[in-house]
């Protein structure tokens, strides 16, 4: 990696981890995957997971093909307009760029994406070969740009820095580095507001907008969801930031705050009171009276609305019992989304949660609730059988294990293709939930066939 | 004779090439009580276990050596051998495929001599440990396949201790391009000369889409170890599709065996062809139940001749892939009008179509419109392609995550080639738009 150096990469007060080390230990960085043993993407997906959104750049990945061959059009995030980001860009390194370096194929890889799909801004990602190979990649970044007169911004997340959690930090390094603070907004509002890691899966961003929009907040620059590059490199005139279930971002939130001084706070879209309190957070880290009693006006009509929209859901679910295994902040803000529609969360995982997250969650889960730490499949599967769990709420990664093991299951990840965000994501979570829990296929597939029984 | 070309582009738009260790992984999928292991960053091994979850919806054994930063730079040897360490005491596989990356193969180690210092500590009792270089930066899924199924072919005739082979055995060297669908048939017209089919690799035992007793963290079926020792102890073997021929090149030259390669299995002559061998070599008349699947192949090339016939048909496929079809829609009567391949290979020259690009999928996006395609057969990356050129979409390849059924596809054997010119021929007829005048004086002038 040439920047942002490593040192001042693992020197990061947001991070409740690093906080608790000492210098040698903070120097050391993040603990290393143990092989043989190691779940989840890199660094690269991370830094993919986070940019990737952004509708009209076009995201150019510097490697051979596994790391774009292998990943593209995985992702769910919806844009309401250019779908430029769907397409896959790569300068698929061969054996020559290899060993006569890879730097020119990655300038004519990008002047002829610049010149073929027009793109507001082009993103290039380093991988671990050309990291290895020592290709001079912000070098050829600052030529492109020249050459094309687009911005060109590198992104320097090769795999092997280590998980995608510090992928999706160093994509946000990227941007504050390279494209917040580049550009001014044409129009500025008393109530402009940045949403930074809510990705739009499955458009559920929408479900929000509107109410916000009700609230006369306008959001400015959305990392990444349905995102614009011009309005990110405007990011710095927003009033305030909301993070949006991502520690990993809470950098790019500090980096807002000390360069810009624009105020943060954390919090999320799922569930009637996370909904809330974010609506509120937003009030208060704007701090005006008005817009405070505007959001109490739409939060009580909005509550009253979905309250009696899931009456007959809450009725249907009330007593179910789940096992939840998601990342970091999502999973205190799924738990309390459940326990909005009377679902009893008997455990959760914590393995990419912070000592905070897992306190709020314990608080949330109560006496009987149990924390998993270790999210192997076997362990979850024993984990809903000894809970008496009635389905497994996971990302797609567990899917079929729990197929195999004949247990229901909702995918709340970033591949899935249900929004769940919002007031009336509720609904929709309420109706998935349904649909998974109480299909005929179940007691089918778990009746041994006759003759395995006969005799 | 077909011109094989590339786009003359730096930039690598849509791509279809997927990766050579996903091939390699792929073809490890197919052995019973294994374990793929990819030696590079653990996001090599995320993303292939990702897309092949997603192709495949069955949970995909696979495990990475997570190799750091730091390690990439300082050896990553021992990575290597602790994860094999790992794995076999946490899950006892009774194979474990060691697949090479870019990241493992860019530093220069000297990785084939720690395999052979650890191989050399492994007992009888040990899992079987194959090796396999699949660089990134060369090559594609088809070549990792080809090198994968080569090696267990390989490791089957030196690990040769049992000599006492069944004599109606008949190993079947399985290309990449074979869907669970199309093995099953295959091995069903093997069974039904009174031969033992013995699929290698075999992926209509582990990834055909099947309920079993639980989850399990290795493979669930396939090839198993002991039938991988016999190989070289068959009369005969066939071999199908290009990426199973360096396989068939070993196992001639290491044993006594008798194995031809097929192109592939798709259309009326490359399945007679076949039947015609399991008639000679079994002396048994060819079964009555396939002699009626035959009929009833040719039976749906006269119904849907009138709609394949001349249609216009775009394929963006691997080479082994990309020939089967072609070939199997050419006899059909339909026009290839533009051919796209991830990679190169021999097989490409002799497709039957004018040119054939070595290219991606906006190669495919822009020839296809300017060709005027009505059907687009690719994967799930090729449907953006389709739906901008206004063609239908027939899924074939990997990855098919739109859609279910990725097991249940093919273009092989005569139930096969069936199933598939009937779902281009109605890819069509769902296409045919409202029959409209196209001179004005044709035109009656309604009352409004």
């Amino acid at each position: 990696m040439t920047t942002p150096s490593r040192s001042a990469l693992f020197e990061e007060p947001t991070c409740g981890v690093n906080r608790g080390k000492d210098a040698a230990a903070k120097k050391a960085g993040c603990p290393a995957p143990k092989p043989g043993a190691t779940a989840g993407g890199c660094s690269f997906d991370g830094a993919m997971i986070t940019l990737v959104p952004v509708a009209d750049v076009a995201h150019i990945v510097h490697g051979p093909i596994g790391c774009l061959g292998n990943s593209w059009e995985a992702r769910g995030s919806a844009s309401s307009g250019p779908q430029l980001s769907r397409r896959g860009i790569t300068s698929d390194l061969g054996q020559n760029d290899i060993i006569f370096g890879g730097e020119q194929k990655l300038y004519d890889t990008i002047v002829e994406a610049a010149a073929r799909l027009t793109p507001a801004a082009l993103f290039v990602y380093a991988t671990c070969v050309p990291a290895m190979t020592g290709d001079d990649m912000d070098a050829v970044c600052a030529a492109a740009a020249q050459a094309t007169g687009r911005p060109v911004v590198p992104v320097h997340a090769p795999g092997f820095a280590g998980t995608k959690n510090f992928g999706n930090r160093l994509a946000g390094q990227a941007l504050l580095d390279h494209v917040i603070g580049t550009r001014e907004p044409a129009t500025t509002t008393p109530y402009d507001v940045n949403l930074i890691g809510e990705y739009n899966i499955a458009g559920e961003m929408w479900k929000v907008t509107p109410v916000l929009a009700r609230a006369g907040i306008r959001v400015l620059a959305s990392i990444s969801g349905d995102g614009r590059y011009g309005d990110i490199a405007t990011a710095h005139r927003a009033k305030a930031s909301m993070v949006v279930c991502s520690r990993a971002l809470l950098p790019l939130a500090r980096g807002l705050q000390e360069r810009y001084g624009v105020p943060f706070f954390e919090g999320s879209f799922y569930g009637i009171r996370d909904m809330g309190a974010s609506l509120r957070g937003f009030a208060q880290a704007i701090g005006d009276g008005e817009l405070a009693a505007r959001v109490e006006r739409i939060v009580a009509q909005e509550e009253a609305a979905i309250g009696a929209a899931l009456e007959p859901h809450r009725r249907k679910l009330s007593g179910l019992k789940a096992v939840l295994y998601t990342g970091g902040v999502k999973s205190w803000s799924m738990i309390s989304a459940l326990q909005d529609l009377g679902v009893e969360v008997t455990a959760s995982g914590a393995t990419k949660s912070t000592d905070e997250d897992v306190e709020k969650m314990v608080e949330l889960l109560g006496p009987g609730g149990r924390v998993v730490t270790e999210g192997t499949p076997a362990t979850l599967v024993e984990v809903v059988r000894e809970t008496g769990a009635d389905i497994l709420i996971a990302g797609g990664r567990n899917q079929y294990t729990a197929m195999k093991s004949r247990l229901p299951f909702l995918d709340v990840n970033q591949e899935r293709h249900t929004p769940f965000a919002g007031y009336s994501g509720m609904l929709d979570l309420a109706v998935a939930l349904e649909r998974a829990v109480f299909s005929p296929v179940w007691e089918q597939v778990r009746r041994p066939a006759p003759w395995e029984v006969a005799g | 004779m077909t011109t094989v070309t590339t786009n003359g582009r730096r930039a690598v738009i849509d791509p279809l090439k997927l990766s050579r260790p996903l091939g390699a992984a792929l073809a490890f999928l197919g052995v019973s009580g294994c374990m793929p292991l990819l030696h590079g960053s653990q996001g090599c091994t995320a993303f292939a276990k990702a897309l092949l979850t997603k192709h495949f919806r069955e949970p995909i054994p696979m495990q990475t050596t997570a190799v750091t930063e730091l390690t990439a730079v300082l050896g990553s040897a021992q990575n290597l051998i602790e994860a094999l360490d790992t794995v076999r005491a946490k899950q006892h596989p009774e194979i474990i495929g060691v697949i090479t990356t870019g990241l493992s193969e860019v530093s220069g180690e000297d990785l084939p001599a720690a395999m052979r210092a650890y191989r050399a500590g492994l007992g009888p009792g040990d899992p079987l440990v194959v090796f396999v270089s699949a660089p990134d930066f060369a090559g594609g899924l088809s070549d990792g396949w080809s090198t994968a199924l080569t090696a267990l072919v390989e490791a089957g005739l030196q690990g040769a201790g049992d000599p006492t082979g069944d004599p109606r055995a008949f190993p079947v060297l399985a290309g990449v391009s074979l869907t669970a669908a199309e093995l099953d048939e295959i091995a069903l017209m093997v069974e039904s000369f009174g031969l033992d089919p013995v699929l290698v690799p075999d992926l209509s035992a582990s990834l055909d889409g099947h309920l079993g007793a639980g989850w399990t963290p290795l493979t669930t079926g396939g090839t198993t170890r002991g039938q991988l020792a016999r190989l070289g102890t068959t009369r005969y073997a066939h071999a199908v599709g290009t990426t199973s021929a360096a396989a068939a090149e070993a196992l001639t030259l290491g044993s006594d065996t008798d194995v031809v390669v097929s192109q592939h299995l798709a259309g009326l002559d490359a399945v007679d062809a076949f039947v015609e061998r399991l008639w000679r070599i079994s002396e048994r008349e060819v079964p009555a139940r396939i002699r009626r699947a035959r009929s009833r192949f040719a039976d749906g090339l006269l119904d849907t001749h009138f709609a394949l016939g001349g249609a216009r048909v775009a394929l963006a496929l691997e080479p082994e892939l990309l020939a089967a079809t072609a070939d199997l829609l050419a006899c059909s009567g339909a026009e290839i009008v533009t051919a796209v391949s991830p990679t190169s290979d021999p097989v490409l020259r002799d497709l039957p179509c004018d040119e054939v690009v070595v290219g991606d999928l906006m190669d495919l996006r822009e020839r296809a419109a300017e060709a005027g395609a009505e059907v687009v057969v690719g994967s799930s990356h090729a449907v953006a392609a389709a739906h901008a050129v206004g063609a239908a979409h027939v899924p074939l390849g990997v990855p098919i995550e739109h859609r279910y059924g990725a097991a249940l596809l093919g273009v092989s054997g005569y139930a096969g080639g069936l199933r598939f010119i009937t779902d281009v021929a109605n890819a069509l007829l769902e296409k045919t738009h409202v029959t409209r005048p196209t001179h004005p004086f044709s035109a009656r002038k309604d009352q409004p």
